[in-house]
């Protein structure tokens, strides 16, 4: 385990600790080990699998960068023009958003942690040694997270307002922690004391998505936020924005900063310090005694943690038992939309790139030739005629690539289950597992995608349209019999193996060969029927042939990391 | 009487270590055997072997007649508790019973009437439709031992069924074990509390050093010395002495 910086400099706070009551020495070596697990963890952010021994700290690094990053992107924002107190506004304000986000999804694990208590309450430790380690710990993390994060802004703010502004921005920034903190925990308090640890993991969850998504496509609007230099924001104080805690800091600095004297200002200023201070002692008075009281709930969610059946979930499981040709397939159609709606660290991956996947279209593509006139007939015109419907092509890359997904899960290990079951061919279970996807993932987004494409490019694109799911369904099953064979959810989630992005990238590059292909038969109709049977045909011979296998055809394409935890003793 | 599961010259290792030495067993229908031997001794390896779940092996495993290589339909009359109890934890627990029901081709309505009374009986109600992630240790252990017997099966591998479940559940599941047998249903289990072993099983078969090292009933096991446990027994045939040595070595380490 190694000397963290961070601890060097948490001793120099050790004084102030042992004045609290806090055994300090017990204390650092809490902190350390929790530092140390860490490094360790698989990070939501970057995904991928833990680092091995020796570059723990490389994945956390990686992931400030990023923050650094984006960081940077409200940090031009002050280049701009516009009225320092607008600009800082909204600076604070972002910087608070992300700061919110990440707090919900990455700090989570450290806010909430339970397990620590059957291994540090049985120990001859205080409880307000716990809790001040646990306290440096989040410290830690946050004033790393918000070096990252507020660094380009402090740069840059100091070389054009001058050393002052970097001192109020300093004080400014530790006041918006405290504040965030002090949120976040009570939001969790709240969703604790209505709801079970159940409810309050999968609004994690939801936060974590929200947050990746944010983040992603904040990368892609990088490039328009620049844009933001030439335009001049201005924001004048006003009394609504006593409930906007940005504008107390973006107050304060333009107090000291901009010499802005005047009595909003002032008001600003003092609320600015106010009011993190009023919540951290609500957090420490009030919110602080019942901590443990909530979180015991976490670890025993009990037997109220029960699931209504979504409409939806009920009708695949009428249809699947109505329609599906073999009991086995149906049977994997229903139990992979289960795991596909339901596995949490699943959904974590899934959804962020999925939106990610369908967003950048739009973004990449579509933003760009719209121009000024966002009006919907302005937008029909512009696309309508022509071969711009090849473009719906673009959207289907993610949903078409991801389709990989149904071979992971957290719980991998459960696997087993299909050895002991009396499965003749598990191209069935994958054939079933593979429209459990379709269903879970896809039913609903082509759906909009047709209802949209109709409405917007008119009914004669509805040939083109046909063509192109054709073709992307195609790819998803040639993808799925020529690639390699693993059973669903039968692969440890988080170390998706290199192959995969081969066979990712082969699926992406058959699908734009097959675009290709529709491009040059576009303006010929006997053409596209004749490549459309095709298409058809080869659909159909494919799903009839294609799941045919035997458990002996599986096993030599299984690799030995996924047949190990079925030999383990 | 035919026997129901038949292995000769059992064989498998792990790597350059060999776990299983020949192993030659017959079992007939109605027999509950008891499993035994130390941790390690490949106890888990031999069930695993039989359902399918290790394929690199040597010797020959037969169940109703046929050898196991030559399909999976014959699980079809197996239920298997496994030892590690994992399983597909974000589903419900009713999602869970009604996916296994499905593959193991048992109608959906018998599957739901049996899954729903099943987890009423064991005091599963509550958490039926929760998920298997919020179950404790004993609740998943009830769950898989549910899911093993959901298809009515005619064979039970049971690895460590007991683990986990509180005495008044052991109680059941112990008066289950001996009503299947007298349907004339086998029930191969294993387990490390001696003393369950000692009054459940018609047959105690001990594993040590990859072959089989005592066989038979307990009455048959303890010889001319009636007054043995099993315990002695298993001490005795693993070559273990000296549990007092070691103990008081522990005891004296910590001390100094």
């Amino acid at each position: 385990m190694s000397e963290y910086t961070s601890l060097k400099m948490l001793d120099f706070f050790a004084a102030i600790f042992t004045r609290l009551g806090v055994n300090y020495k017990v204390m650092r070596r809490i902190v350390q080990v929790k530092l140390a697990l860490d490094g360790r963890n698989v990070n939501v952010l970057t995904g991928g699998a833990p680092p091995p021994e020796g570059q723990e700290h490389s994945s956390f690094v990686k992931s400030m960068w990023i923050y650094a990053f984006v960081g940077l992107a409200p940090a031009l924002a002050m280049l701009s023009q516009g009225s320092l107190f607008a600009v800082m506004t909204l600076y604070f304000g972002i910087v608070l958003f992300i700061l919110l986000t990440s707090l919900v999804s990455n700090f989570s694990g450290l806010l909430l942690e339970v397990r620590d208590r059957t291994i540090l309450s049985t120990k001859p430790v205080t409880s307000r040694t716990i809790s001040a380690a646990k306290l440096a710990h989040i410290a830690i993390h946050l004033t790393i997270l918000c070096t990252a994060l507020a660094g380009p802004g402090l740069a840059l703010g100091a070389y054009r307002f001058g050393f002052a502004f970097f001192g109020v921005m300093v004080v400014s920034l530790v006041l918006l922690c405290m504040l965030a903190v002090c949120v976040t925990s009570l939001l969790y308090i709240a969703v604790l004391r209505y709801f079970d640890g159940e409810k309050l993991k999968d609004i994690i969850i939801m936060f974590q998505i929200f947050l990746m998504i944010t983040m992603n496509l904040g990368f892609q609007l990088f490039n328009r936020t620049i844009g933001l230099r030439g335009l001049a924001i201005y924001l004048e104080p006003a009394w609504w924005q006593i409930f906007v805690p940005p504008a107390y800091f973006a107050g304060l600095i333009s107090f000291v900063v901009g010499a802005s004297r005047s009595r909003p200002y002032i008001l600003l200023s003092l609320l600015g310090f106010a009011v993190p201070v009023l919540a951290m002692w609500l957090h420490i008075s009030v919110v602080s005694p019942h901590i443990e009281k909530y979180l015991a709930k976490l670890e025993s969610s009990g037997s109220t943690a029960r699931y209504r059946e979504t409409t939806l979930t009920l009708l695949i499981q009428r249809v699947t038992r109505l329609i599906a040709p073999e009991r086995i397939e149906g049977a994997f159609i229903r139990f992979a939309h289960a795991m596909l709606t339901k596995e949490r660290a699943l959904k974590l991956q899934l959804y962020p790139q999925f939106a990610f996947g369908v967003a950048l279209p739009f973004i990449a593509g579509l933003l760009p030739t719209l121009g000024n006139e966002m009006s919907w007939g302005a937008l029909s015109d512009a696309l309508r005629g022509g071969v711009n419907v090849l473009f719906i092509y673009a959207f289907l890359v993610a949903p078409v690539s991801m389709v990989r997904f149904i071979d992971y899960s957290e719980s991998y290990r459960a696997s087993w289950v299909y050895k002991a079951l009396p499965l003749k061919n598990p191209g069935r279970a994958m054939r079933g597992a593979m429209q459990g996807y379709l269903l879970s993932y896809l039913a609903l987004p082509v759906l909009v995608l047709i209802v949209v494409t109709l409405a917007l490019l008119g009914v004669e694109s509805g040939k083109h349209l046909v063509i192109i799911l054709t073709s992307s369904l195609l790819v998803m099953l040639l993808g799925a019999c020529l690639g390699k064979k693993r059973m669903p959810f039968s692969a440890a989630l988080g170390q998706v193996v290199g192959g995969d992005m081969v066979e990712s990238l082969a699926r992406v590059i058959f699908l734009g060969v097959l675009a290709f292909i529709h491009w040059r038969l576009f303006s010929s109709n006997i053409f596209l029927l004749g490549y459309f049977v095709v298409l058809m045909l080869a659909v159909v011979i494919v799903w009839r042939t294609a799941f045919n296998f035997t458990w002996e055809a599986l096993r030599e394409a299984e690799s030995p990391p996924t047949e190990a935890p079925l030999v383990s003793r | 009487m035919e026997p129901v599961i038949e292995m000769k010259q059992l064989m498998m290792s792990y790597g350059s270590q060999a776990v299983l030495r020949g192993v030659n067993l017959k079992v007939y229908p109605g027999q509950i055997i008891g499993y035994i031997g130390a941790n390690g001794a490949g106890k888990s390896t031999t069930v695993k072997i039989v359902l399918g779940l290790i394929e690199q092996y040597y010797g020959e495993v037969t169940i109703f007649g046929r050898d196991i290589r030559a399909g999976v339909e014959y699980k079809g009359r197996i239920g298997y508790v496994p030892e590690a109890g994992d399983v597909y934890d974000c589903l419900s627990g009713q999602e869970y019973l009604t996916f296994v029901g499905d593959l193991y081709g048992v109608a959906p309505e018998v599957v739901a009437r049996r899954a729903a009374r099943l987890t009423q009986l064991l005091g599963l109600a509550d958490s039926y439709r929760a998920r298997i992630s919020t179950y404790s240790k004993g609740m998943r252990q009830k769950l898989l031992i549910i899911a093993s017997l959901i298809h009515n099966p005619d064979i039970l591998f049971w690895d460590e069924p007991i683990s986990g479940l509180d005495a008044n559940s052991v109680m059941i599941v112990k008066e289950v074990m001996a009503g299947l047998a007298h349907q004339g249903k086998t029930i191969f289990y294993s387990s490390h509390i001696m003393e369950v072993v000692e009054k459940l099983s018609d047959r105690i078969v001990l594993l040590h050093n990859g072959v089989i090292a005592a066989d038979g009933p307990i009455a048959e096991l303890r010889g001319a010395g009636v007054d043995k446990s099993l315990h002695d027994i298993f001490n005795k045939l693993t070559g273990f002495r000296g549990h007092k040595e070691v103990a008081d070595e522990i005891i004296s380490l910590l001390v100094t």
